[in-house]
């Protein structure tokens, strides 16, 4: 059903983030990082945070990193961001 | 630096913990799942966390650590509710003082002790009982009475008084009053009248001022005598009726004796000491014991009482009151002769200048005797005294 869904948009060019549970990353220069519609937290530490988003797997790398918020949609991640990479789980 | 999400965040009220475990990510999943906002989640170590939770879901939180094997320690608490139990708990001793210096203020309003000075021959209880009277007595608010007014009652209620003043030092009562000097009986020279003799003995000189003398010295007289008689020569009808003045000294004799027993009573000791306790309220007391305090015969009973007051600041309407039952012991023996003749020397010789009353002892002598268990002690006195008295006729 969620495929279908995805098929949809795409083919109606409609925005991706009405779709219910997609992950969005926002970015705020290089100080923070605020991932939406999160599963779980897989790692944490000061150098790296590692967060399963579903189909994808977002890993940030930085330096001195905090978790501003957590809830369970919501993740807030403060500190200085070095990289962000998003990996099919 | 505190943002103000940071300051809003720690008066909702939070906790700042430490998680202490092998997999923190799993607590922190777990939580979120469970509706718990985290926030300022600091990696300490890999297996340590420093974070802060709102302060509701503590027990919540801590329980799932303990499913995640992980320690959650609460290190601080914040927030308005834990401000207040703090402020609270400050404020507690700080309202406790407040409320006492409020209650020892508002006890200064009232009167809580009366000190009377200055009274002669009327008693503290007339004065305290004609206060009472007035109103005025042992919580009476003080600030109601009006000092003139009270001194005009109080001097009607007691004629005998010249002169009251009602000062209020906090709330002891001072009561300072003049007693009425009595007047003087006036002499009426118009009103016949005869000088007789006081007492027995022999006259040494007369004076007459007004009247006849009907003695002379060497005359030996009786009490009564007439000495100057209240008659004056009168060219018309011969003799008329006078008021006779002067002085008659005579030579007076006096013989007394006083006794005390040879024997003496003394207390040796107490036995049997008994305290109870009792709480003075204001007029009111409660007594920590049963039955009467009704002393046993051949019993002392010592009251000692711990005022709640500082002399000259306050003065509270407590008090604590000590009572002592003593059992008095009695032990006879003989009484030491030489102190007991002195000490009845002493009352006869105060007995005789009382009867003298201004005159002039001569010669006084002492004999002392022991009879039927008495030491018996005898002055004889020759005075020199004016034994004239006045007599109407």
């Amino acid at each position: 059903m969620r495929e279908i869904m995805e098929t949809m948009t795409e083919k109606l060019g409609l925005p991706a983030e009405l779709l219910d549970g997609t992950p969005r990353l926002t970015l705020i220069g290089s100080r923070q990082v605020r991932i939406e519609n999160h599963r779980c937290l897989l790692s944490f530490s000061a150098e790296a945070l590692e967060a399963d988003c579903g189909k994808q797997r977002l890993r940030v790398r930085g330096e001195g990193l905090r978790i501003v918020s957590l809830d369970r949609s919501e993740l807030l991640i403060d500190g200085t961001i070095l990289t962000v990479e998003v990996d099919p789980a | 630096m505190k943002t103000p999400y940071d300051w809003l965040w720690s008066a909702a009220g939070s906790a700042e913990c430490r998680l202490i475990g092998v997999l923190p990510a799993g607590f922190l999943n777990r939580c979120a799942a469970a509706g718990i906002r985290l926030g300022d989640v600091e990696p300490e170590s890999g297996t340590e966390l420093r974070l802060s939770l709102p302060l509701r879901s503590l027990h919540k939180a801590q329980r799932i650590a303990r499913r995640s094997q992980c320690e959650l320690i609460p290190l601080r608490r914040s927030g308005a509710g834990v401000l207040a139990r703090r402020m609270l708990r400050r404020a507690v001793p700080v309202l406790c003082l407040l409320a006492a210096f409020v209650l020892l203020c508002w006890s200064r309003l009232y009167i809580w002790e009366i000190g009377i000075s200055g009274n002669k021959t009327v008693s503290d209880g007339a004065v305290r009982a004609a206060l009472s009277d007035c109103g005025v007595g042992v919580g009476t608010f003080w600030p109601d009475l009006v000092s003139d007014n009270l001194r005009s009652e109080l001097l009607v209620r007691l004629p005998q008084l010249a002169w009251a003043t009602v000062n209020i030092h906090g709330s002891r009562a001072e009561v300072i009053v003049r007693e009425r000097i009595p007047k003087p009986a006036l002499l009426d020279e118009d009103e016949p009248a005869d000088l007789v003799a006081e007492r027995a003995g022999f006259v040494t000189g007369v004076r007459a001022l007004n009247g006849t003398a009907l003695v002379r010295a060497g005359s030996a007289v009786l009490p009564g005598e007439v000495l100057i008689a209240g008659k004056a020569d009168s060219a018309f009808s011969g003799s008329r009726e006078t008021h006779a003045l002067g002085s008659v000294t005579a030579e007076t004799y006096y013989e007394m004796s006083a006794a005390v027993p040879a024997l003496e009573t003394l207390r040796s000791g107490s036995d049997g000491a008994r305290s109870r306790w009792a709480l003075l309220i204001g007029k009111k007391r409660v007594n920590f014991y049963r039955n009467s305090s009704i002393c046993p015969q051949d019993c002392d009973k010592i009251n000692t009482i711990w005022e709640c007051k500082i002399e000259g600041l306050f003065s509270l309407p407590l008090a604590l009151v000590r009572e002592r039952n003593v059992q008095r012991v009695w032990e006879e023996r003989p009484r030491d002769r030489t102190a007991a003749r002195r000490e009845l020397e002493q009352q006869l010789h105060a007995r005789l200048l009382a009867a003298v009353d201004g005159g002039e002892i001569e010669q006084e002598t002492y004999a002392c005797s022991e009879s039927e268990g008495r030491l018996i002690v005898c002055l004889r006195a020759r005075c020199s005294e004016d034994i004239a008295k006045e007599r109407k006729k």
